[in-house]
């Protein structure tokens, strides 16, 4: 039975993720460091909150870390693939980096349209009229009922000039 | 309370909010019926796109959806064997047997109307047990309220996940971006590291989007799912009357809804536990229980009428005192927060028309499911499931971001939206909850503001934290639950050495 949900997908077993577990946890140990070392130039009251938090995960952090070595050191680290399929991870943040990247440069509607095609192309869909038609129709109405009825803003876009002339 | 509700009345029932109870409910359905969305994922892609709208109109698109995306769960959980959401995963073990036998219509027929009693009488316990809480708030001073913040983010952070340390750090992450920006009570700025943007901190409806819609896109990009139901499965004929058989399943809808209800209440608790408690219960007192996983309806009803339950009731802690009863909870406290309805004794006495009215609008999006969740609909919207799941990775892409960058007007909140996304995909996978992030960003000023009015009150003595009979009760609380896991632990090892 496939169960999808709230939390994470499931990773395929067999694999550990203990190292990016082991890489996280001091991550947050070392943000939680830098969090502390900013706050001291803050004035007493306004630093002790933020620092007794960061100081509590700290600790939490290197108690993980130091978990996760322990049962690596036992032989039973943390089971479960961190990534359920790499490569189709990587495009999926590549594609919603230069999504981001596009809009600020180019504004919303042509990076949506080109994004609604080419994600479900570059993860081996083929049907590309479907994806076309389905980005069609979601621009277009995001337009319709965000822009023109709700009068929304969107990201000024290229195609901003058109957009004024059809209003 | 009666009064307020008579002058809620005419409000909810104004034309224009009950075309946003329908639109929430239809968005709930689609959303619930796709495997891998959840309500608070289409939650947390329709708050940001209601920011500036009446909050009325707003608050009854959250109603519909939370209620509709409960019962839209049970298609593809009946139809396909695959829940929905993580509530419906009961509802398969009878429902999609009866699908084999030839009896989904059936089937869906029960989910549905055990769905909309489970909702009607959960929204009737909203309106009825949130005013006395509210009432018995009005005890509490800064104390109180410092600890009742710590009691809501104990409860979460241990309740919802199964590591305790995870869950903690969860909630510290919250609580040190809540600590972001100008301290208010001495302008110092706080790591907004000379960004003018950050200077009023983060927009928690901007992180709580990043946090629950980036990380399923990123999901169902992974999964690549390039093939949709059959349409053959949504040729659905009516298979006799499950209204007709109330006399049958009334047992079952009071039991599951009493244990939904009570779930609901239940901070950190809800969704798939009330479903299966209820679904086990129904089992349990069963004439032939042996039947229950090979077709038999009622379970089919207890799961869905527990489901069904616990919705609005996990609300009566979330807007009697801001402690939310369960994720989508939190998430819908943000949305309230994000229309400057900040939940507790301030909102009933400055706003009764529309929390009055939100309660109302649980009831009637309830009532209105059993027409939106009909056969008729279930073929029409259901149509969704016959798409390819991977185009619709974009589309909710698209909304997200029209809906964020229409808060602020802010490309910079785009980026913010994205690096949130990432890191709540990277916390996801390695499974820190989600929901004590957010209940921590929601509360952590709220616990800091409190803390120090404490202590400037009692002149910085420390032990006026623990100076009322509330506050120690709270404080006693807070620490026994944050101590469960290890009780938890502590137990099964001993049951293991024994």
């Amino acid at each position: 039975m496939e169960v999808t949900g709230e939390g994470a997908p499931a990773a395929p077993k067999g694999r550990s993720r203990s190292p990016v577990e082991i890489v996280f946890a001091l991550v947050l140990v070392a943000v939680s460091l830098g969090v502390i070392a900013m706050a001291s130039s803050y004035p007493v009251e306004s630093a002790a909150y933020p620092v007794a938090i960061a100081s509590g995960m700290a600790v939490l952090g290197l108690w993980i870390a130091a978990r996760e070595i322990l049962r690596r050191q036992r032989g039973n680290p943390t089971v479960g693939a961190f990534a359920q399929h790499g490569p189709r991870l990587a495009i999926g943040i590549a594609a919603l980096v230069a999504y981001f990247a596009a809009v600020s440069l180019i504004g919303f509607i042509l990076p949506s349209l080109a994004l609604c095609v080419f994600l479900p192309a570059a993860v081996g869909f083929r049907r590309w009229g479907l994806a076309a038609v389905v980005g069609l129709v979601c621009v277009v109405s995001i337009l319709l009922i965000f822009v023109y009825a709700l009068g929304r803003p969107i990201p000024e876009d290229l195609l901003s000039p058109l957009l004024a002339k059809l209003r | 309370m009666i009064d307020a509700l008579l002058h809620a009345i005419p409000l909810v029932f104004a034309p224009m909010n009950i075309l946003a109870m329908f639109i929430g409910l239809i968005a709930g359905l689609v959303v619930g019926c796709l495997p891998g969305l959840t309500v608070v994922t289409g939650l947390a892609v329709l708050i940001p796109l209601t920011f500036g709208l009446d909050p009325l109109f707003a608050l009854g698109m959250m109603a519909g959806m939370y209620n509709g995306g409960s019962y839209g769960g049970a298609i593809p959980a009946i139809l396909m064997r695959v829940p929905g959401t993580p509530a419906s995963v009961a509802t398969v073990l009878d429902g999609y047997k009866m699908t084999q036998q030839g009896k989904a219509a059936y089937a869906l027929q029960v989910a549905l109307l055990s769905g909309v009693i489970g909702s009607v009488l959960s929204s009737i316990s909203l309106i009825v047990l949130s005013p006395p809480l509210v009432s018995f708030s009005l005890l509490f001073g800064p104390t109180e309220y410092f600890w009742l913040g710590i009691l809501g983010l104990a409860t979460v952070s241990s309740l919802l996940g199964d590591d305790l340390p995870k869950g903690l750090i969860a909630c510290g992450i919250g609580l040190l971006i809540g600590a972001v920006g100008q301290d208010i009570s001495n302008g110092t700025e706080r790591f907004t590291f000379g960004q003018l943007d950050l200077l009023d901190g983060f927009s928690a409806i901007v992180l709580l989007t990043g946090l629950f819609a980036v990380p399923p896109v990123l999901q169902i990009v992974e999964e690549a799912v390039k093939t949709g139901m059959s349409g053959d499965k949504l040729k659905l004929h009516r298979q006799g009357s499950a209204l007709s058989q109330w006399r049958f399943f009334t047992p079952v809808w009071i039991r599951s809804s009493i244990i939904g209800i009570i779930i609901g209440i239940l901070p950190g608790a809800g969704g798939s536990m009330s479903s299966f408690l209820a679904y086990n219960e129904a089992k349990r007192v069963a004439r032939n229980p042996e039947t229950f996983g090979h077709g038999n309806p009622e379970g089919v009803a207890a799961s869905e009428c527990g489901n069904g339950a616990d919705n609005a009731a996990s609300l009566i802690p979330a807007l009697a005192l801001g402690i939310p009863g369960s994720g989508v909870a939190a998430v819908i406290l943000g949305g309230l927060l994000v229309h400057g309805l900040r939940p507790g004794p301030q909102l009933f006495r400055e706003h009764p028309d529309i929390v009055y009215g939100f309660m109302l609008q649980f009831l009637v999006t309830s009532v209105l499911l059993a027409i939106v969740g009909g056969l008729a609909a279930t073929r029409i919207f259901g149509q969704v499931l016959r798409l390819p799941r991977i185009v619709l990775a974009p589309v909710i892409l698209l909304f997200v971001t029209v809906g964020v960058y229409s808060v602020n007007n802010s490309l910079f909140d785009l980026w913010v939206l994205l690096g949130v996304g990432l890191i709540g995909y990277v916390l996801e996978r390695l499974d820190y909850p989600s929901a004590p992030i957010v209940l921590g960003l929601l509360l952590g000023p709220m616990i800091e503001s409190q803390l120090r009015l404490a202590l400037t009150i009692s002149g910085g003595n420390a032990s006026a934290l623990v100076s009322t009979p509330i506050a120690i009760i709270l404080a006693l609380l807070s620490a026994a639950i944050l101590l469960t896991p290890a009780w938890r632990l502590f137990r099964q090892r001993r049951v293991a050495a024994a």
